[in-house]
């Protein structure tokens, strides 16, 4: 477990903060509504709640401190996944894409359904974003085969 | 076949081998030249749009009849099935609850973006018969701009239960 100081969280993005909820596995509900500056005084406080019962951690358990001013520059893009295992492991994942988001992940054999579930907080996928493989709309039973690529689209812009 | 720009005509409508740009940030409207555009012959489409930190740029062309990229409603269906109304059909008052704030970061991204396909139809004629992509998403939030093809489907889905 990390625990980031409001700096480090400042300066992240929205899609970064729900993967720190998601990976520290605070119970934070949050939607697409949520704005930053909330999502970060919510971790922070759980971080709080977290430390106020957890013993320190030893120092050899503790995190290298962040680089750049802002931790800035150990960002990785927040959808893609850990690098791959080599080109077997590549040929077996599917890419999925929602609007701007991407990745390829190891969902073959899961129904689209599935995949949306595992992924709807990484990739910001809605429940209103229409499933796409290859191009043709598919529904949620679908099973995802190699070769396939899955695309939710998300819905055009109108400052809504 | 000569392009030109020209701007909408509502009485007229939009002529024919036009560029349109779209820039209605509603779905109605949307709909609506969608539907225009899919009765005629050579029309191409750039509709942008963008939300605070997103946004998207779709383009649909159709050459000699025959769309060489699928529609705006094929591809989203809060266009087919718009649930706002256009701004002239709503009231003073129901318009300024519909307004909210705008990053001018975002509109100038979406702007840009028109700007490439444009700038593609302009310069590439290849890009009108086989465009390498056709829908744009950004997102000032993860710094990345993906990029669809959005070619038209086969009648005969190749995936079984699909719809085209």
């Amino acid at each position: 477990m990390k625990t980031y100081t409001q700096e480090e969280l400042v300066g992240r993005g929205k899609l970064e903060l729900k993967q720190i909820i998601q990976q520290e596995g605070y119970d934070i509900t949050y939607n697409n509504a949520t704005t930053q500056p909330e999502l970060v005084t919510e971790i922070l406080d759980r971080q709080e709640k977290r430390a106020a019962v957890a013993p320190p951690p030893r120092p050899d358990e503790q995190e290298p401190p962040a680089a750049g001013p802002r931790g800035r520059r150990d960002r990785q893009p927040a959808e893609e996944p850990p690098p791959g295992q080599g080109q077997q492991a590549a040929a077996k994942k599917i890419r999925i894409a929602c609007g701007a988001s991407s990745g390829n992940y190891p969902v073959i054999g899961l129904t689209v359904g599935a995949a949306r579930a595992e992924l709807h907080q990484v990739l910001n996928i809605g429940s209103e974003h229409m499933p796409r493989v290859r191009g043709s709309q598919v529904d949620n039973d679908y099973v995802l085969k190699e070769g396939d690529d899955l695309e939710f689209v998300r819905n055009a812009g109108d400052k809504a | 076949m000569t392009w030109t720009s020209a701007p909408v005509d509502t009485e007229a409508g939009v002529v024919q081998d036009t560029v349109v740009l779209v820039g209605v940030d509603n779905n109605d409207t949307k709909n609506l030249i969608d539907r225009y555009a899919g009765g005629q012959d050579n029309i191409i489409v750039i509709c942008g749009g963008n939300d605070l930190t997103d946004g998207n740029v779709q383009v649909c062309i159709r050459q000699d009849g025959k769309e060489v990229t699928q529609s705006l409603s094929t591809v989203h269906d809060e266009i087919a099935h718009p649930k706002d109304r256009s701004p002239h059909k709503m009231s003073c008052e129901e318009l300024a609850i519909a307004s909210t704030p705008q990053l001018f970061f975002a509109n100038e991204t979406v702007a840009i973006l028109m700007c490439w396909v444009f700038w593609h139809v302009a310069e590439h004629p290849s890009y009108l018969f086989s465009p390498t992509f056709a829908e744009l998403f950004f997102d000032m939030e993860i710094g990345k701009v993906n990029a669809y093809p959005r070619l038209p489907q086969p009648s005969t889905p190749s995936i079984p239960g699909a719809t085209p």
